[in-house]
């Protein structure tokens, strides 16, 4: 018997080997081809865990996305500027089916992560910040005090809805995105991975006052980014944006969590 | 139907970024080489329903990598440098990179790559007919194809 190569051991762990290799598979040492094809797929679990899929498909969206963009733009420039129109006549409908359809689903305060992270849970959407206070790592309660400069780190977990978004809304009326990664970002990069994940990139707080809200908004289709942050916009100009729910179209569901920031009257920094 | 791309990064993008390792032998080379397969292949993402993704995969990172082996010069981890680095630096000259000419063969059924039927065959041993079903040729038009590439390599190791 004689070794397989990498290629054909990927295929059979993939359950595509083609006909034409069939007979060196059947030729193979199938305890020694069972070993391999195990430790590839132990190299697949771990190269998802550090690399999860749902950050990596955003940015290539992301990336066809502007290419797409890029390309439209030469046609446009080439030809008629159709495709502007178009765009522009498309927007204007969404516009309109968002406004008809405003719906408030879930209460804000509802909510906030339970502890335990970590293991898929369908049906409820978590969303979880984490602080790091020197060498440790702390799990952010509702309403606990953060302050200028504090790293914030997120994970979620869509609770079996296939796409989402995440941005914050801070006391200035700053609305920033954090997923997908890109506000140009097509609906399809706001697929989120099947289990708990963590956001790339951990950010660093503003002095922004009062409060840093963070919304996870899911839905088992695609979500348009750019109509859920012009929502999340105009509801930043609202009194009570640090309390109250984010009116969405129908077939989007929201968790928030809300961190407050230390009140400049106040001698103490204790949490309330 | 359309592929998810989802499942399909999941599914196929630890072999593609392996079969990338092996070929430019820097990690975070490898990995941009995996993205740029990704964004090739899921560009066409509504023409893919009926191909197979293993295969396809794989023959256009076999191309993304030779197009940056010829660009950077890099060499190879492993596997045959020497042949690798000679396939990549005298074949396919044309102005437009050897990955989107893998993706308008694929889609517009031009001609396959000759540097890919002798990476599939020199590199990764696969045999004449196991090319053949890789890459849609003839075994006999596979074997035209090397012996014209060999014949071109001895042309080039015999320059003074």
């Amino acid at each position: 018997m004689t070794a397989l190569p990498d290629w054909l051991v990927e295929r059979a762990a993939l359950d595509e080997v083609p006909p034409a290799s069939r007979d060196r598979i059947a030729g193979a040492d199938p305890r020694a081809l069972a070993d391999q094809v195990a430790a590839l797929r132990d190299d697949n679990a771990a190269e998802l865990a550090r690399h999860p899929a749902g950050p990596a498909v955003a940015q290539l969206e992301a990336r066809i996305a502007a290419e797409a963009q890029r390309r439209a733009g030469q046609r446009r420039r080439r030809h008629l500027g159709w495709l502007g129109l178009a765009t522009s006549v498309a927007a204007v409908l969404v516009v309109t089916r968002l406004g008809a359809e405003r719906t408030v689903i879930d209460d804000p305060e509802r909510g906030v992560v339970a502890r335990g992270d970590g293991t898929r849970v369908k049906g409820a959407p978590r969303l979880v910040a984490f602080r790091q206070a020197g060498e440790q790592i702390e799990q952010l309660e509702p309403d606990t005090v953060v302050r200028a400069g504090d790293v914030i780190q997120l994970r979620y977990n869509a609770g079996g809805r296939g796409y989402g978004v995440i941005a914050s809304l801070d006391g200035a009326g700053v609305v920033t995105l954090h997923f997908p990664l890109s506000e140009d970002a097509p609906p399809q990069a706001t697929a989120v991975p099947p289990d708990t994940a963590t956001l790339p990139h951990a950010y660093a707080l503003d002095d922004a006052p009062r409060f840093e809200r963070f919304f996870f908004i899911t839905a088992n289709d695609p979500v348009d980014v750019q109509q859920t942050l012009a929502a999340l916009r105009a509801f930043a100009r609202r009194e009570d944006s640090a309390t109250a729910a984010l009116e969405l179209p129908t077939g989007l569901h929201q968790r928030s969590l809300r961190l407050r920031k230390p009140d400049p009257t106040s001698t103490h920094h204790e949490s309330p | 139907v359309p592929v998810d791309s989802h499942t399909y990064y999941a599914t196929y993008a630890p072999m593609v970024l392996r079969r990338c390792r092996k070929l430019l032998g820097d990690d975070q080379t490898a990995r941009d080489a995996m993205h740029d397969v990704f964004v090739q292949v899921l560009s066409h993402a509504h023409e893919l329903a009926d191909q197979a993704p293993s295969s396809l995969l794989f023959r256009i990172a076999t191309n993304v990598c030779l197009n940056r082996i010829r660009t950077r010069r890099r060499r190879p981890e492993d596997g045959d440098p020497e042949l690798l680095v000679a396939i990549a630096e005298h074949t396919d000259p044309a102005a437009r990179s050897a990955a989107r000419a893998a993706l308008d063969r694929l889609f517009r059924h031009e001609p396959d790559d000759t540097a890919v039927i002798a990476i599939l065959h020199l590199h990764d041993k696969m045999t004449l007919e196991e090319v053949a079903a890789e890459v849609g040729m003839s075994v006999s038009g596979v074997r035209k194809r090397l012996q014209k590439l060999r014949t071109k390599l001895h042309a080039l190791e015999t320059q003074p």
